[in-house]
């Protein structure tokens, strides 16, 4: 499963930071999601939780927000709010919107102890 | 909000055994790991001037049949290699082997998508140095291996005239970020219900820089297209400082 391998990437990184921030536990993630990103949340958690089993994020509850995609058109330079990919710009009518956010998946805070 | 940094995201940072914990801000890409493996395959590449390509498409759009009738047509003036990534078996890669070119197999196992590091393992298996050309084949699906770069040169697309001309507006990810789009099975064009035109402007719907062509492995159309494209980015890397 897709979620799986970004679970164990996500683990690999609080792993890593553990010993950079000094922390032991980590109780708290939050995983912001690019719309445009593939991710399905249910899987995610459900990865993570078992990713996260003998690790510093053992039992950690993980917050998953999402994060509205958003483009920018090639034609007129429109900023765009992004629904689809196949969208048309609303300003000038032309296709092939240039996606500026939405696409990634970053750890944007943790809490730990 | 939280009381104790005033970040918003939860009331108190105190958990059931109430010692305080800490919040601390991050900004770490999870797909950062992938994109430097990447970054170092296309090192290698542009180093011994190998055109590599990733091509997806979804399971039997004929990316194996389509790699295997090149190496047929084009080698050994041409030197091809090929990392096959399937869930399981060795299959396509004993396809590859038998029409002539070098191959190494992935199995991703439950993974559906090819991750930069681990074709960098395969590409260990493979004398760069002595190869033109290098088709990376993604696990057949048509949605996530779009979010991994694995540091090819350019991506392909393949969409068979069998899967229906409406492919690129119901799987948009892996449109918006190929460079070529080829339609396969031209051969069973009569017997289907599929517009190439129209496949092509969904595709630009999405892509308005999307070149394309058409083609059968079987029965040899358009195949000459193909090669010409192929040469085109072989002169471009080889001319390239
Ligand atoms: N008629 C026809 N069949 C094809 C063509 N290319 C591939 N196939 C068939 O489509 C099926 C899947 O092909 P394969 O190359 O394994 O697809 P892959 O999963 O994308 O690698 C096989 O049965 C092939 O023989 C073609 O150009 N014409
Ligand atoms: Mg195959
Ligand atoms: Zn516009
Ligand atoms: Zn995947």
């Amino acid at each position: 499963m897709h979620e799986l391998s970004l679970a164990e990437g996500l683990i690999e990184i609080l792993t890593e930071e553990a010993s950079k921030q000094a922390y032991r536990q980590v109780r708290k993630v939050v995983l912001e999601i690019g719309e445009f990103s593939h991710v399905a949340p249910d899987a995610m958690r459900f990865c993570f939780e078992i990713a996260a089993q003998g690790s510093v994020a053992e039992g950690a509850v993980l917050d998953l927000t999402f994060r509205q995609a958003m483009g920018e058109c090639r034609c007129c330079g429109e900023s765009v709010v992004m629904h689809s990919r196949y969208d048309a710009c609303p300003a000038c009518g032309a296709y092939g919107i240039r996606v500026v956010e939405g696409e990634d998946m970053s750890i944007k805070y943790i809490e730990v102890v | 909000m939280c009381t104790t940094c005033g970040c918003g995201l939860s009331p108190s940072h105190t958990d059931g055994d109430g010692i305080a914990g800490r919040m601390i801000r991050l900004e770490r890409d999870l797909l950062a790991k992938n994109d430097r493996y990447a970054e170092q395959n296309r090192d290698r590449f542009l180093h011994h001037k190998v055109l590599a390509l990733n091509v997806m498409s979804s399971p039997g759009a004929g990316k194996t049949a389509l790699l295997a009738q090149t190496i047929r047509e084009l080698s050994p003036e041409m030197r091809i290699g090929v990392v096959e990534g399937d869930q399981q078996t060795r299959r396509d890669a004993q396809r590859i082997e038998a029409a002539g070119a070098l191959a190494v197999q992935i199995n991703t196992g439950k993974s559906c998508h090819l991750e930069a590091q681990g074709v960098g393992q395969a590409l260990l298996q493979l004398p760069l140095m002595d190869l033109d050309l290098l088709f990376i084949e993604n696990v057949g699906n048509l949605v996530c291996p779009a979010g991994f770069d694995l540091g090819e040169q350019y991506r392909i697309v393949l969409v068979s005239v069998t899967e229906g001309d409406d492919k690129p507006l119901k799987y948009p990810d892996m449109f918006a970020t190929a460079d070529l789009l080829v339609i396969t099975k031209l051969d069973l064009l009569p017997y289907v219900e599929f517009s190439q035109e129209q496949c092509v402007a969904y595709a630009r719907q999405i892509n308005p820089e999307l070149n394309w062509l058409g083609l059968s492995s079987q029965s040899g159309e358009g195949m000459l297209h193909w090669q010409i494209w192929l040469d085109q980015q072989l002169t471009a890397l080889r001319t390239s400082k």
